[in-house]
């Protein structure tokens, strides 16, 4: 009947071969005889397995077909007999299968009970070795090893099966028992885990292994009779008819435990056990229960014909915690087992330690769960569900997996977080699980006892949660009977909601889903509008070429719900700022950061924003990612995120706003140095004038030094501040300045704080001032105290005697961390003695350079341009020369030893405005662009504003109102060393905006230094055609810098909106040079930039530094109108750019509004063309090969054939149009021409400058002043021109130079396509134009249409796809 | 007449199927004795764009070529024989060399499995519809292809399928 062939298998082979293996060669050869489970479906394939494992590989099957032969059997408790040592599992919870030369752990499919303590033939199974030791075989088909295996020798009544339940024991006899004579009859309902608890039998104290099972029972006359064999036969058969409605536990106990494997699989169908007593079982100190508990003589009974009972289980799950079954495939196994990954985002929660899941429960096996808790925990940043398992919970393996996945066994020893997060909610365990997950990523650095801790110490995830959690997530436990028995008074299945728990995420993983959502917000808008209603949808031109425009999207921390957390570093490459984790980093802007951060702190970042900015083709090049908001599974597995987009994300947050986590193992040093280190004593005075952005550091250039330093340029202020430095240590009122944090939770404290501060400082300082300067000759003097008392300062201060003016006493807070604020008093004493009341004395300024060398580069980021600063007077420091005359332009070195703090001042008469004008730094005043902002709805993050009272300080002075006439009066002259911002000239209007009227004439830039604020409107970097295509000379300067820095400087281009003007700053720029946030959208200010003297255009230069003064995401129709106007260059351009509508030349044949369109089109042919010099340049000066760059080449006239597929057309254009359309700007085609000799002269020429085609036009234009091309062959077909070339000077053309102007013209015609916007011609304007423009000779106008081109452009193939998409979709 | 010719100067973008479909008869035309139409519309010259499948280089002849748009495969013929051919012979001797080296240029662009823009004029050889090639770019950017097709349908529908009053 079987198959002679298979091989016979010992457990023994397979324990030796210790692989992963299959054997199911049989289930595609169906045997006769009984079929003992449906022959499997194929396996579902766990859908995404790539996640959990990169190389999901199936089982690797037997080659050949086998069998192996043993024994099913139960568990066995404790046997000291126990033949092999192999078998032993950890939980010892399962079926055991053995043959001769082995025993090992299994599970069956479809369990028949008769199987158990039978021979059985095993025909199709898979062999898993546990990851700690142990092997695991999972019987997938089975038949009984002799044919007639159905006599089981048992009691055996008709269709009943009786099992009994201890070994050995015949339960026929129940009826004689007078204790064993109860008999349950009803339906499974729940089976909690194997327990071992104390019991007193018969005085003896000892330990019992049994669980609890709860089996609904009927309560009709059949079943509440004393059990007969009849009675049990009738009601077996008869169970239709029965009522199951009352519950009843039964304690399975001593060596009926070990059927605990099998019952689970019972779970849901009616069973009989009989044979039972009736116990009290104390489930709790004073709480007992009457139950059912086994004894010898129990049996278990089961019906062959018995239905599946219903669970009682809710139909509809709100997750709120509601007990039910759900069925799924494992997609993932995390944390050694206790999350478990169903579907898509079910996560099935194996928390409490004496769960004992089966072995097979692996990464691709369908497994059905009973009895587990349905919450759903409301997440801010996940839809998810959680099943939690309770000690009701039963999983069932309904197909095991056919992968190479294998299995984790959960610890069952139990650490003090394991209790931590059993004493969770399920919501909150999850939330935990994540913490230790992403911390144990975070902090690689770290141990696992310093993340996890030990049984005895709480480690540093849990001190984290515990931070956290709500007192409402932790519930009490009771213990397994208990919770078992008084189930819903426990709490199990209530859900306490914590949608606060913000996640917490690796830093890597954080950026990858912030990507994902700036790509998933673009796909939802663009489904909203129409994509492409113009065909430049998300593309700039400047000078007739078009860039990508960037999308900024500005996300609070509120609406992502993850908390950041990392340390602060400057990144070495970038020399930016970011956050830290082992895991990545990401830039931040801190406006208030002040010089005491640590980089060994860990910051907990909970408020902020994130900007997220690229440009928004980038969609189709990365695909969406998957289609979930945050992925657990990420964060679970160590997935390395290959990030190679070229979004930027960053992220914005106040310092002060951030938690400084002073976590264990991670020192945190104690700011009260930073205080310490603040004593009193003289101080310098400093203002920060400029700040040099990082050298790049050339070939062979000796003028840079080897080790790296940042340089900042500094003038030291005649005026020394003496602080009293007994006041410093004192904290005062504490309470009073955290009082309004609580009251006015998320607004901005420091203002409130300062404002309460300076109401008091307001009323005393006040009171002290009839005369306003002091000659506080003894300035130390008493001082002990008066931080504490107000009173007792102004007395002080009313003493001095008011004498001179080179004493300005002040009252001074110094701002520490937490909110704790020292106020002291102090002098301001002028070094100079040139000095005078009367307003006129300008001390001189000194002008230092201070170099600021590696390790202390975070001061660097610290000083901001315009800010003071002070530092301390060591009598003989670096910034005073010995004696008393110090000097100027001095380079001063920074090292790690002198500290500097910043300082903010106002005048005691004027209540702080966030907004007033009262601190004097640049005078905002002529900047008008706030009313841009507040015209902008969008969020507006402010990064960087000068000494506002609102940015903290680390030294606030208040002085007196009456000084403030004298103190400006000397401080204005220091001023001389800022550039200040500039408004453009007023009288320049949009239209005028003109690139070409720029003066070109010069060789290098000249020109004044000078900084400009305004909001960044667009910002380009060029690739080198396009630099080279530059057709203005005022990048001159720029091209030879390129040279030199290739790579690494780019040549960029930005549109600024001052004061409603656009102004275009052109050059180079070293990428480290771009601070973070820089881009449309940001409020800016460029120091050091050279006014060329044209008319709003400006040249970077290498010492120009960008300071990012707030960043906005600006809608992008505020953004097109400023845009629209700077192309708008051209005085044809009549219309509205927004008007243009995109269409086919033959569609412009008939209408007759003559509205410029734009169109899709290639040139086929050149009709006529006209090159000039260009009038008023000084070619006299231009000798050199690079100076001949400079656009001395005009086109007044040139006429081409268009083509775009539905007609073809004339289209005239001139200038810049012109020169686009013969692709002047683009690379002299290399490889063309190899075999033709005279090409070849100019194609090998490596040299960028010199590739381009302007500049062979330039060095024919320069002998001969007009140049004219006609073509007398075909207009339509491009390799049939015939064209004449005719010059105007006595020169005759040389021939090589005639033949490269007419393969000029024939590359033109090999083109890409363009999108031109033109409009109708007629054709007396034409032949006018011809007049004018060919002197006598006389333009054929064809009877074709005829058109003026306004504005040419590179076309962009996605885009246009688009468009067309879209408008074939609409029909 | 007009009418039926207003194409004359139009590269036609037109599938590979529409273009081997297209529908033949004589005309009393000397320079073009076949006329080809489809729907009524007559097409003179016309684009495709698709991928080099197949090349046969007959040197100082003709390169014949094939470009398969993905919907047929389109027969094109390169002349080469500009310097010797009577046909440029009313040309400048310089306009006709330069020609004749845009054409060798176009015959190393065409390589096998390169995406490339073709056009030229429809002509027959044998009964089958090829184009003679005016010129060849070689496209690098794989949307052209897609964009191709889109905008050979909106032609279609905007253009070509359209009798204009």
């Amino acid at each position: 009947m079987d198959d002679p062939t298979p091989k016979l298998l010992t457990i023994s082979d397979l324990i030796h071969r210790n692989r992963p293996i299959t054997a199911t060669s049989s289930l595609h050869s169906p045997l006769p005889g009984r079929p003992i489970c449906p022959i499997p479906k194929p396996k579902p394939k766990p859908p995404n397995a790539t996640h959990s494992n990169p190389n999901p590989k199936t089982l690797p099957p037997l080659n050949n077909p086998t069998t192996m032969i043993g024994t099913l059997t139960l568990p066995i408790n404790n046997s000291p007999s126990n033949p092999n040592p192999n078998f032993r599992c950890p939980y010892n919870n399962c079926l055991q299968f053995s043959d001769d030369s082995a025993s090992i752990c299994c599970d069956v499919l479809d369990l028949d009970v008769r199987i158990i303590g039978r021979k059985i033939r095993v025909l199709a199974w898979n062999f898993i070795p546990l990851k700690r030791g142990g092997w695991f075989l999972e019987i997938i088909k089975w038949s009984f090893l002799e044919s007639s295996g159905l006599g089981l020798g048992l009691g055996r009544c008709s269709n009943v099966d009786t099992f009994p339940l201890v070994s050995g024991s015949s339960s026929t006899t129940t009826d004689d028992d007078p204790k064993a004579r109860y008999r349950i009859h009803g339906a499974l309902e729940f089976i909690s885990p194997v327990s071992v608890v104390p019991c007193n039998e018969g005085g003896v104290n000892s330990s019992l292994q049994g669980f609890l099972l709860q089996v609904i029972v009927c309560e009709c006359k059949l079943c509440s009779s004393k059990s007969s064999k009849l009675v049990l036969n009738d009601s077996i058969r008869e169970h239709d008819t029965h009522s199951y409605t009352k519950p009843v536990f039964v304690y399975f106990c001593g060596a009926a435990s070990s059927w605990h494997p099998v019952i689970t699989k019972l779970i849901g169908k009616i069973v009989t056990v009989s044979g039972l007593k009736k116990k009290l079982v104390y489930i709790g100190k004073e709480e007992s229960r009457l139950m059912y508990a086994t004894t010898e003589k129990s049996a278990l009974h089961l019906s062959r014909l018995s239905k599946k009972w219903a669970l009682r289980e809710k139909r509809v799950m709100e997750g709120k915690g509601e007990c039910g079954s759900y069925k799924g495939v494992i997609r993932g196994v995390y944390m050694k087992g206790m999350v478990v990954e169903l579907d898509n985002e079910v996560w099935l929660l194996l928390t409490d330690h004496l769960l004992t899941p089966p072995h097979s429960l692996r990464v691709g096996a369908l497994i059905s769960v009973r009895n587990v808790h349905f919450v759903n925990p409301k997440f801010s940043w996940k839809k998810m569900l959680i099943l939690g398992a309770c000690f009701k919970t039963s999983i069932v393996v309904e197909s095991f997996s056919p992968l190479e996945t294998g299995r984790h066994v959960v610890s069952q020893s139990q650490s003090m977080l394991g209790k931590f997060v059993e004493s969770l909610v399920f919501s909150a365990r999850l939330w935990v699980l994540l913490v230790i997950s992403c911390f144990r990523k975070k902090f690689s650095g770290m141990t696992n006892e310093e993340i996890l801790g030990s049984k005895h110490k709480e480690g540093l995830a849990q001190f984290y949660a515990s931070l956290h959690l709500p007192p409402p997530v932790f519930r009490s436990r009771h213990g397994l009977f208990m919770e078992v028995c008084n189930h819903d008074q426990c709490g199990c299945g209530s859900e306490v909601y914590s949608n606060n728990l913000k996640l917490v995420m690796p830093i890597s993983s954080f950026i990858c889903h912030c990507e994902a959502t700036w790509m998933r917000m673009l796909q939802r808008e663009n489904d909203h509008k129409n994509i492409c209603e113009n065909n430049q949808f998300d593309l700039h031109s400047c000078e007739g070429r078009f860039y990508g425009r960037s999308i900024k999207k500005i996300i609070t921390s509120e609406d992502m719900g993850i908390i950041l957390l990392g340390s602060l570093k400057i990144s070495p490459s970038s020399g930016r700022l970011q956050l830290v984790d082992a895991t990545g980093s990401i830039d931040v802007l801190i406006p208030d950061l002040p010089l005491t951060w640590n980089t060994h702190s860990i910051y907990e970042v909970i408020d902020y924003s994130l900007i997220i900015e690229g440009e928004p083709h980038l969609i189709d090049h990365l695909g969406l990612l998957d289609d979930e908001s945050v992925s657990c599974r990420s964060i679970f597995q160590c997935i390395p995120l290959a990030r190679d987009t070229n979004l930027a994300v960053y992220i914005y947050f106040h310092l002060r706003d951030a938690t400084c986590r002073n976590l264990p193992f991670y020192p945190c040093i104690d700011k009260k140095d930073d205080f310490e280190k603040l004593e009193g004593g003289a101080f310098h005075l400093l203002r920060v004038t400029h700040k040099f952005p990082v050298l790049q550091k050339l070939n062979c250039d000796m003028a840079v030094s080897n080790t790296s330093s940042l340089f900042v340029e500094a003038i030291i202020l005649p005026w020394d501040l003496f602080l009293n430095g007994d006041g410093l240590p004192t904290k005062v009122s504490t309470e009073q300045l955290e009082e309004p944090r609580e009251c006015c939770a998320g607004e901005n404290y420091q203002e409130h704080a300062s404002l309460k501060r300076r109401k008091i400082d307001h009323a005393s300082i006040r009171a002290l001032s009839a005369g306003v300067m002091y000659d506080c000759s003894k300035p130390d003097r008493g001082r002990s105290s008066c931080s504490n008392s107000y009173a007792q300062f102004n007395e002080e201060l009313m003493s001095c005697n008011l004498s001179s003016y080179h004493k300005i006493s002040c009252l001074i807070t110094v701002r520490g961390v937490n909110c704790n604020s020292i106020v002291s008093s102090g002098t301001l004493q002028c070094t100079s003695s040139s000095i005078n009341g009367g307003g006129g004395c300008r001390p001189s300024a000194r002008k230092v350079l201070l170099e600021i060398k590696s390790e202390s580069f975070f001061k660097y980021q610290f000083l901001q341009i315009g800010g003071y600063y002070i530092t301390k007077h060591h009598g003989d420091d670096s910034f005073c020369k010995k004696g008393s005359n110090y000097v100027s332009d001095v380079k001063v070195l920074i090292n790690s030893g002198i500290h500097m703090w910043s300082l903010s001042y106002a005048f005691d008469e004027v209540f702080p405005d966030s907004n007033s004008s009262d601190h004097r730094v640049f005078s905002s005043s002529s900047f008008s662009n706030n009313e841009a902002l507040s015209e902008n709805k969008h969020e507006h993050l402010q990064v960087f504003t000068e000494n506002s009272p609102s940015t903290c300080s680390d030294v606030h002075i208040i002085f007196p109102a009456n000084v403030r006439d004298i103190l400006e009066a000397n401080l204005e002259g220091l001023e001389d060393g800022l550039v200040k911002p500039i408004v453009p000239p007023k009288e320049i209007t949009n239209d005028s905006l003109s690139i070409a009227s720029t003066d070109c004439s010069c060789l290098f830039p000249e020109g004044n230094l000078l900084s400009l604020r305004g909001q960044v409107v667009s910002f380009y970097t060029m690739d080198h055609s396009s630099i080279d295509a530059h057709l203005s000379c005022e990048s001159l300067g720029d091209i030879l810098q390129t040279r030199f820095f290739q790579g690494v400087i780019r040549s960029v281009c930005i549109h600024v909106l001052v004061d409603h003007h656009i102004v275009r700053i052109c050059g180079s720029l070293n990428k480290r040079a771009i601070p973070i946030g820089f881009g449309p959208g940001a409020y800016a200010t460029f120091h050091r930039i050279l006014d060329r003297g044209g008319k709003n255009s400006f040249m970077l230069t290498p010492v120009t530094f960008i300071v990012i003064n707030s960043i906005s995401a600006v809608s992008e129709p505020y953004n097109d109108k400023y845009v629209d106007s700077w192309r708008a260059s051209d005085v044809h351009n009549d219309a509205a750019p927004d008007s243009i509508s995109s269409g086919l030349i033959s569609e412009l044949i008939q209408r007759v509004d003559c509205k410029p369109m734009r169109f899709r089109c290639r040139v086929v042919a050149i009709h006529i063309l006209v090159l000039e010099k260009r009038r008023n340049v000084k070619y006299d000066d231009l000798q050199s090969k690079d100076t001949s760059r400079s656009p001395f080449v005009d086109i007044p006239f040139a006429g081409f054939v268009l083509d775009d597929g539905s007609s073809s057309s004339f289209c005239w254009a001139n200038a810049e149009r012109a020169a686009t359309l013969l692709r002047l700007h683009e690379k002299l085609p290399q490889g063309a021409f190899e075999n033709s000799g005279w090409t070849s002269k100019w194609a090998q020429i490596d040299d960028n400058a010199c590739s381009t085609i302007i500049y062979h036009i330039e060095r024919i234009i320069r002998k001969h002043d007009r140049i004219t091309v006609k073509n007398h062959g075909s207009m339509f077909d491009s390799s049939y021109q015939d064209l004449a070339v005719s010059v105007s000077s006595d020169n005759a053309l040389s021939c090589s130079d005639e033949n490269l102007l007419k393969f000029i013209i024939f590359n033109a015609c090999f083109g890409t396509f363009w999108n031109v916007v033109a409009s109708v011609m007629d054709s007396s304007t034409v032949r006018q134009l011809g007049k004018e423009h060919l002197s006598g000779m006389e333009t054929t106008v064809r009877a074709i249409q005829n058109m003026w081109a306004m504005e040419v452009c590179y076309s962009n193939p996605l885009t246009d796809g688009r468009y067309l998409i879209q408008e074939l979709l609409k029909r | 007449m007009e009418q039926l010719h207003r194409l004359y100067n139009t590269h036609v973008k037109l599938l590979a199927f529409d273009l081997l479909s297209l529908t033949q008869t004589p005309s009393h035309s000397p320079s073009d004795p076949i006329s080809f139409s489809r729907r009524g519309t007559f097409f003179f010259r016309a684009e495709t764009v698709g991928t080099i499948t197949s090349r046969e280089l007959k040197p100082n002849k003709f390169l014949k070529f094939t470009v398969d748009d993905g919907t047929g495969c389109i027969v094109c013929v390169l002349w080469l024989n500009q310097l010797v051919s009577p046909y440029f012979s009313r040309c400048s001797p310089p306009s006709v060399r330069l020609i004749a080296q845009m054409a060798s240029h176009f015959a190393a662009e065409v390589r096998l499995g390169v995406v490339a823009r073709v056009r030229g004029r429809i002509t027959s050889y044998r009964g089958a519809v090829q184009i003679t090639v005016s010129d060849v770019v070689v496209e690098r950017d794989p949307n052209v292809e897609t964009l191709h097709w889109l905008e050979c349908m909106s032609l279609a529908s905007k253009c070509f399928d359209v009798r204009l009053s």
